[in-house]
């Protein structure tokens, strides 16, 4: 004798049926509103025996959830203005944006700190390769002036200087360490 | 097997676009999350709207749920968080006899709820809960047993049938006839 559909789904609500089976069933529970009706009468009887049923039983609970699913789904689908390429697109063009602006930073600072160095290569990566004699005519006639230079080097110092000795005040462990980093840059800087 | 695959063959359909399988997925959790989320939030109506949120939450996060938990732990712990949030957002501490998640899946529902309940919003569940009882009373002592072992107990048929020293058909069978007999008194008083 072959089992009634009723008992079919009686034993899907347990999961005792086999995959195919299964399947099968479940196209048919989705389909049949009657079967869906037991599907939930079946259950509430579990919950009734375990002792799970809620103090307010709503009968129409899930037909109002599948109701406002729906209606966030419409909601959803008419705000969603413009083209759907629209939102990719300007993702990466603030990517490309933010990008590109790094570079120009990035470049502008090498550029600075190139410029301002104290050290003075500017003049001999811009002089061409010249004799011993007229060695100090070229350098003369440089945009950047030696004395320009020594000036802002000494002045770098001593605020590197000052730096150093208004660090050491803050230091975790005061002691003899930072002003011995001090004086080793002085020595090493003349 | 177990009713866990049946849920995931249910999430698979929904995952695929079908939104009749969440409704039976809703038909089957609704009474269960709607008790548990009562333990956090007093006022029934509240409870309720909790409940659906929680619902439409999981619905929405169902395109990433990956299975590696049971669908109603995942469902559990979604509806936790709801009922926590809804707390939060109202100003009210989380109960003490709140349960988490893998309490929750073992709790006594029945417990902590009297002491918000009203006559008028007791009368349907008292109802249901009588008539389901009396149904299965009037059972025959093997229908009522196949039918405890399995709701109560938890049993899968072929323990059950182990039990009953009985085939795994007859199981299947006898589980389905106490349904149906609960079923006949049960339906009139839902219609």
């Amino acid at each position: 004798m072959t089992a009634s559909k009723e008992e079919r789904f009686s034993a899907l609500l347990d999961g005792e049926v086999s995959d195919f089976e299964k399947r099968r069933l479940v196209d048919e529970l989705l389909k049949d509103e009657d079967a869906q009706g037991q599907w939930m009468r079946s259950h509430l009887i579990g919950d009734a025996m375990r002792g799970e049923l809620p103090e307010t039983i709503s009968m129409d609970f899930a037909a109002a959830i599948s109701d406002k699913i729906e209606q966030e789904e419409e909601i959803n689908v008419s705000h969603s203005s413009g083209p759907q390429w629209f939102k990719p697109a300007a993702g990466f063009s603030v990517a490309a944006m933010v990008a590109v602006v790094s570079v120009l930073s990035l470049q502008s600072m090498v550029g600075y700190e190139q410029g301002s160095s104290p050290v003075p290569t500017v003049v001999s990566k811009a002089a061409p390769p010249v004799s011993a004699d007229n060695a100090n005519v070229q350098l003369a006639s440089t945009p950047v002036s030696p004395t320009q230079e020594d000036v802002s080097s000494e002045e770098v110092q001593r605020r590197i200087n000052r730096y150093l000795i208004n660090h050491s005040e803050y230091a975790s462990r005061p002691g003899v360490l930072p002003h011995a980093r001090i004086v080793g840059y002085e020595q090493a800087g003349q | 097997m177990g009713a866990d695959t049946t849920d995931a063959e249910l999430v698979k359909r929904v995952q695929a676009g079908d939104k009749r399988a969440f409704d039976v997925l809703v038909l089957k959790y609704q009474s269960r999350i709607i008790n548990l989320i009562s333990r956090y939030v007093s006022d029934p109506h509240a409870a309720m709207d909790v409940a659906q949120e929680a619902f439409i939450k999981a619905y929405k996060g169902l395109k990433n749920f990956r299975g590696d938990s049971a669908f109603y732990t995942w469902m559990y712990r979604i509806a936790i968080n709801t009922a926590k949030n809804h707390l939060a957002s109202i100003g009210r501490k989380i109960p003490e006899y709140a349960v988490d998640a893998q309490e929750a899946e073992q709790f006594d529902g029945d417990s902590g709820l009297k002491e918000y309940a009203t006559p008028e919003r007791e009368l349907m569940r008292d109802e249901i809960q009588s008539t389901v009882h009396k149904a299965i009373e009037a059972l025959p002592e093997d229908l009522k047993a196949a039918i405890t072992l399995r709701e109560l107990e938890g049993m899968s048929y072929e323990e059950i049938a182990e039990v009953m020293d009985c085939p795994i058909g007859t199981v299947r069978s006898r589980i389905f006839r106490a349904r149906e007999a609960i079923d006949k008194r049960l339906k009139p008083l839902l219609d």
